[in-house]
Formats: C-alpha cells, sequence, structure tokens
C-alpha cells in the first residue's frame, strides 16, 4: 500500500519536472523567434554610427589628434589627386572626383 | 645679387634663358626663415611672392576643432615652389598662411618693382604670367577636385 502510495508520489513529481521543463522550452522558443522577428525587421547599423538614431559617432579625441587625423586625409586625398591630375585622360578624370569612403 | 642658376629650379621662371634669368635675379632679395617661423598671413596684402630656395615651406588655413581654432596645412611645397603669387594678381590678398616647415631660404620678389620690370620687358612678362597661370590651374584643380569629392562624400552620407 505505501509503496504504492510513494510510487505514485515519484510518478507525480517526475510529470510534473517535466512539464515544467517542457513549458520552459516553449517559452524560451517563442522569446527566441520574436526576438529574430525583431532583428530581422530592424535596419542594419553601420560602423560609426549609432544604430538606433544613426547619428555618427562621435569618438574621445583631442584637438592635436584632429589636426593630426584632418592633415593626414588632406595629404592622402591631395597625392591622390596630384597623381590622377598626372595621368592622361579620361583615364584620370574618371577617378578624379570620386570621393573615397 | 642672387645667382641667376638659383632660379633654374623655379616654376615660375621655367622657360628663361640664361639673359632673362639674370633680369629676374637682379629684382630678389634672399630671406631666411627659421622653422616654424610665419613667413605671411591669410587676409595680408601680398607686397611680395617668394621662390623656395632650399627647404620646405607648408601652406596652412585655420580650421576651428571643438572651440579652438588651430592651423591645419593643406599643402607642403619645396625647392622652386612658388609661394603669395597672390602678389602677381590683383586683389592681391593672400588667402593661405604659410609657415616654414624646417630652415628655408626663400627669395623674394617685391610686387611694385617686379611688375614694373615685366611692363617694361614684355616677352619676360609674357613668360612669367604663363607660367604663373599654369601654377594657378593646378592649384585651382587640386582644389576643385577636392571640393568636389567633399560634396559627394557629404551627399553620399546624407541621402543614403
Amino acid at each position: 500500500m505505501w509503496l504504492t502510495v510513494i510510487i505514485a508520489c515519484v510518478l507525480f513529481v517526475a510529470a510534473t519536472v517535466a512539464i515544467l521543463g517542457f513549458g520552459y522550452q516553449q517559452m524560451e522558443q517563442d522569446r527566441r523567434e520574436k526576438a529574430e522577428a525583431v532583428l530581422a525587421r530592424a535596419p542594419l547599423a553601420r560602423e560609426g554610427y549609432c544604430p538606433l538614431c544613426d547619428a555618427p559617432l562621435r569618438r574621445a579625441s583631442t584637438v592635436e589628434q584632429v589636426v593630426y587625423e584632418v592633415e593626414r586625409r588632406i595629404d592622402a586625398e591631395l597625392q591622390d589627386v596630384v597623381q590622377l591630375l598626372g595621368r592622361p585622360a579620361p583615364e584620370g578624370l574618371r577617378r578624379l572626383y570620386r570621393a573615397s569612403a | 645679387m642672387t645667382s641667376p642658376g638659383t632660379l633654374k629650379v623655379a616654376e615660375l621662371f621655367a622657360g628663361f634663358s640664361d639673359s632673362q634669368r639674370l633680369v629676374v635675379a637682379a629684382l630678389a632679395r634672399e630671406r631666411r626663415a627659421a622653422a616654424g617661423e610665419t613667413l605671411f598671413r591669410m587676409g595680408d596684402q601680398a607686397e611680395a611672392f617668394y621662390v623656395i630656395v632650399r627647404g620646405r615651406v607648408e601652406l596652412v588655413f585655420p580650421l576651428t576643432v571643438m572651440g579652438e581654432t588651430r592651423e591645419v596645412r593643406f599643402r607642403s611645397l619645396e625647392a622652386g615652389g612658388t609661394l603669395a603669387w597672390s602678389a602677381l594678381v590683383p586683389p592681391h590678398r593672400l588667402t593661405m598662411s604659410a609657415r616654414a616647415g624646417t630652415d628655408v631660404e626663400l627669395l623674394a620678389f617685391e610686387r611694385a618693382a617686379t611688375l614694373e620690370a615685366l611692363r617694361a620687358q614684355p616677352t619676360i612678362g609674357h613668360l612669367v604670367m604663363s607660367n604663373l597661370a599654369g601654377v594657378v590651374a593646378i592649384r585651382f584643380h587640386e582644389m576643385l577636385a577636392l571640393w568636389v569629392r567633399e560634396v559627394q562624400r557629404n551627399v553620399s552620407q546624407t541621402y543614403r
């Protein structure tokens, strides 16, 4: 008699744990599917831009760093322009006004 | 007096005969500047133009960065390069500042005396102005290309 009761209790507990486990798995799967659907609809975030408002991200820089960066960029761009101006047209002209990223 | 041979590398005096270089050399005054020294400032009247004999000169423009105004290098010029050509073109106003990137030696040509000499010797005047047009055209094309690229970059970023 007691043995029957104990077996019934063990089975009841096992069934309860199993139901809870399956329920939790189902909830996780639903949540994952919803999250994937939201991500699929979200616009792609660009590197260097805010993923929410797409504003350019500001880096922590000093004035000297900015001046150095600007001068470096002008040097590179000017070097490219001078090189292209020296090439026979139209090969050079096609690329002359094309901006790099 | 400046040696006419010094003028051989000058872009402004390209195609000159020895006798023509001699005439121009008589107008030149030597000027030296230490690295970092300001040679002239943007907005000033261009009373003279310069030919670089030795060293490197940087053309700079003011840029406001985080509320502070700094001089940013636009381009560097070396031996033979022409500086302050605005002295030869009205309204004779300097459009950029210049500072010595290294210790430099320059030849300075006073505006009034040079223009008078060019008027008196039209062959030399024609050559100088032709070479000057070439120098200005190159700078103009460079600036135009940089400006168009910047506009293109802004348009690409704004209208995606």
